[in-house]
């Protein structure tokens, strides 16, 4: 279809009103005679254009769908439907369109570059770049090509390569609209550091190499639902919506260095990774306590010195207690360290055991962020019960010495594995009785007795070797944590009697709990 | 075998959520597909239809009933969904927190948030006194710094188009797909070069836009 044979088609009085710019006349005259010569594309091109100057442009796109649909190869037509499809912010369908047109005329330099703009301006940055080298191996003075590449340099952050091409195209065309728009998007970006093209430096690994296509891939773009669909690059057809290029390979790309300097300048930002390695967990663990002192004590003057504040205040309150109680001490320890190794090892059980049970309740997002699981969370919140007590053990008598008190300060070899064993116990209690009271209830109630009832019998208040009647003690010895608070006490003071307690017992009791938690909380269905 | 390397494929993956009474609603049926995560992917669908759980399912947020998740490349965070930042402490605290967490420079890091967000955000306001359509814009702004393979954005058209356009464009220079969700067909034509149609559980894709539009506008009345 030529715009002769247009005319040629037309009525003369349609044409009148056309070029008398009564468009909607216009438009109304071509309609009629479209529906007279139902097989001429003439007709209904005219009403699209009439109708498109009118500014209907609903109608405009009916009636020139109806053309094409008569005569698909018509170049006109394809880039009339274009034309409409920009004016209503269709980007996609002006995108096709062009696309054909540039097919239909494939050496069309201008056509290509206006392709390349439709793309730069859906964000196809690379297709819109080869578009526009495309135009410019036709013509080399392309200008609106060269704008283009201008443009997409600047999302690329060749900074440097966009400033000298705009320096040129301006020199060209002073004063130079889209030119003008790429040079103030070019000073905002590197004013404010360039977030999008700096924070995006092309990946060099394997990763980044063009697709491989799938040999299935093809058949993906139907409805049907034939397992396994594969939403691929469908076949490159002369009309297809959507052109999906393979992309190039990164390292056709170089950015400049300014602009991915901020960036690349951490080594680690491509550490990122959804299976962290130990390091990784080690990181992420350390972040999430820290997390959590803020948390919690941002608006304390005290700071995190606050959480020393529980256990000092529970070891003074007790020492004097025992104090005024005047009662003998097994093996004549000083009060100070049975209270001390007991109460530390006592903490230490119940803070892990409330980490892993509380834990996960409150993420704050972090779980969002990839690598970082619930069992981070509880972790992390165990860690920190752990090395607070343990540190507040070895130390709690340090100042007490500075000022003469010559109290023992405990066996370090000693006093961490003890502690280690409390923990990973109070980290399978919690674990267990937390997805235990998942599925039932009850357990929340039985758990607090029977937290309780592990207090009550730890050794706390009385030396194993000093209880009364045996049967008592009997009963217990049971309880694993008065053997570690035993042990502990030993560690302070070499004459404290353990020849009562075994430390294997809470070694296997801790292994048992906290495999038990363990298996619990990957197999239970967590709370709601 | 080994999966492609920029392919998610759901093997046979269905999810249902229990409703009260005992029901299940299931979001999605058991389907086996393979999504590109190296470019543009709409996934569209109206209200309640399972987009967002569609995107947890691939973020690894959501465990799926039955099947499996396949793949090898590192997909974002779903964007624009759920709290990635804890609203208790402040912007700079809570890059601070990633930064520490991911061994990033802290600085570096919320120069380019600020700078995606147009400096318009305040580092040492708590996050609690941003409204929550500035603080999802900014949550996204932080995911979409992180370097990732593939980004996912769930309800994308409510977040500000020239966010929307930096994400892509950063995505685009990084030679990362985006896999984003919407109800809205416009939003669509704009950014997608491919599409997935959710419509009654069940997972319809196109390759070609406009038939995937026409498909979805037919389905929804």
């Amino acid at each position: 279809m030529t715009e002769k044979s247009q005319i040629a088609g037309s009525s003369r009085p349609s044409l009148a009103l056309f070029l008398r710019r009564r468009f909607s006349d216009a438009a109304v005259e071509f309609a009629l005679l479209a529906q007279a010569t139902p097989d001429q594309a003439s007709a209904p091109y005219l009403e699209a254009r009439a109708s498109l100057l009118a500014g209907d442009l609903p109608g405009a796109r009916a009636s020139c769908e109806q053309a094409l649909r008569i005569a698909p190869d018509c170049y006109r037509g394809q880039l009339l439907m274009a034309r409409i499809a920009l004016a209503t912010s269709n980007l996609a369908l002006a995108q096709s369109h062009l696309d054909i047109a540039v097919k239909l005329r494939t050496r069309n330099a201008d056509l290509r570059a206006r392709l390349a703009e439709v793309m730069a301006a859906r964000t196809q940055f690379r297709p819109a770049m080869e578009m526009a080298a495309s135009a410019l191996a036709i013509d080399a003075n392309c200008f609106a090509a060269r704008v283009v590449i201008a443009r997409c340099q600047v999302a690329f952050g060749q900074f440097g390569k966009a400033q000298s091409l705009l320096s040129q195209l301006e020199a060209e065309r002073p004063g130079y609209l889209s030119v003008a728009k790429v040079r103030a998007l070019l000073s905002l970006r590197i004013n404010r550091g360039s977030p999008g093209a700096a924070t995006a430096p092309p990946r060099q690994d394997a990763k980044s190499a063009p697709p491989t296509p799938d040999p299935n891939g093809s058949a993906s773009a139907g409805q049907s639902a034939k397992p396994p669909q594969v939403l691929a690059p469908a076949p490159a057809n002369g009309d297809a919506a959507i052109t999906l290029a393979p992309r190039p390979a990164s390292s056709d790309i170089d950015a400049d260095a300014e602009a991915s300097r901020q960036f690349t300048a951490s080594p680690s930002l491509d550490s990122i990774s959804l299976r962290p390695g130990p390091l990784d967990h080690l990181f992420i663990i350390r972040a999430l306590i820290l997390r959590d002192l803020r948390l919690k004590h941002r608006d304390n003057p005290l700071g995190v010195a606050i959480e020393l504040i529980r256990p000092i205040a529970v070891v003074v309150a007790h020492y004097f207690l025992f104090l005024v109680l005047s009662r003998p001490m097994a093996g004549n320890a000083p009060i100070a360290i049975f209270v001390l190794g007991g109460f530390s090892v006592w903490f230490a059980f119940s803070t892990t055991e409330q980490g892993a049970a509380s834990g996960g309740k409150y993420p704050g997002g972090a779980t969002s962020l990839p690598g970082v699981t619930d069992m981070h969370m509880r972790f992390a919140r165990a860690v920190w019960g752990f090395l607070l007590n343990v540190c507040f053990c070895l130390v709690a008598l340090v100042p007490l010495n500075l000022y003469g008190a010559g109290l023992p300060l405990p066996d370090i070899l000693m006093t961490v594995p003890i502690f280690v064993v409390a923990s990973c116990m109070g980290f399978g209690f919690g674990l267990l009785a937390e997805r235990l009271s998942a599925l039932w209830p009850i357990v929340k109630t039985l758990e607090k007795l029977l937290s309780w009832a592990l207090f009550v019998s730890a050794g706390l208040y009385f030396s194993l070797s000093t209880m009364h009647p045996p049967i008592v003690a009997a009963v217990m010895w049971y309880n694993p944590l008065l053997h570690l608070i035993e042990f502990e006490r030993h560690a302070f003071d070499p004459g404290y009697p353990i020849s009562l307690v075994t430390p294997v017992y809470p070694t296997i009791m801790a292994v048992v709990l906290l495999f038990s938690g363990l298996i619990a909380f990957k197999w239970l269905p967590a709370r709601d | 075998m080994a999966p492609s390397p920029r392919l998610v494929h759901l093997l046979s993956v269905a999810k249902a959520f229990s409703r009260s009474g005992g029901a299940t609603q299931p979001v999605l049926r058991p389907t086996s597909m393979s999504l590109p995560t190296d470019r543009r992917v709409a996934i569209l669908g109206g209200k309640r239809t399972g987009k967002t759980s569609l995107l947890r399912l691939l973020a690894g947020k959501l465990a799926p009933d039955e099947g499996r998740l396949v793949t090898q490349v590192r997909l974002s965070p779903v964007a624009n969904n759920g709290a990635l930042f804890h609203p208790q402490l402040t912007v700079l605290e809570n890059v601070q927190f990633v930064a520490r967490m991911y061994r990033l420079d802290a600085k570096l890091l919320a120069l380019g948030i600020a700078g995606l967000r147009d400096n318009a955000i305040d580092l040492d306001a708590p996050l609690k006194s941003y409204d929550s359509g500035a603080r999802r814009a900014l949550e996204a702004a932080a995911i979409i710094i992180l370097p990732f393979d593939c980004y996912l954005i769930d309800d994308a058209g409510q977040l500000p188009p020239d966010l929307v356009a930096r994400i892509f464009e950063a995505a685009a220079s990084r030679n990362s797909g985006v896999i984003f969700a919407t109800s809205n067909a416009r939003f669509v034509r704009q950014h997608a070069e491919a599409l997935i149609v959710v419509e009654d559980a069940t997972l319809h894709p196109f390759a070609e836009i406009e038939e995937g539009i026409e498909f979805f506008d037919r389905r929804s009345g």
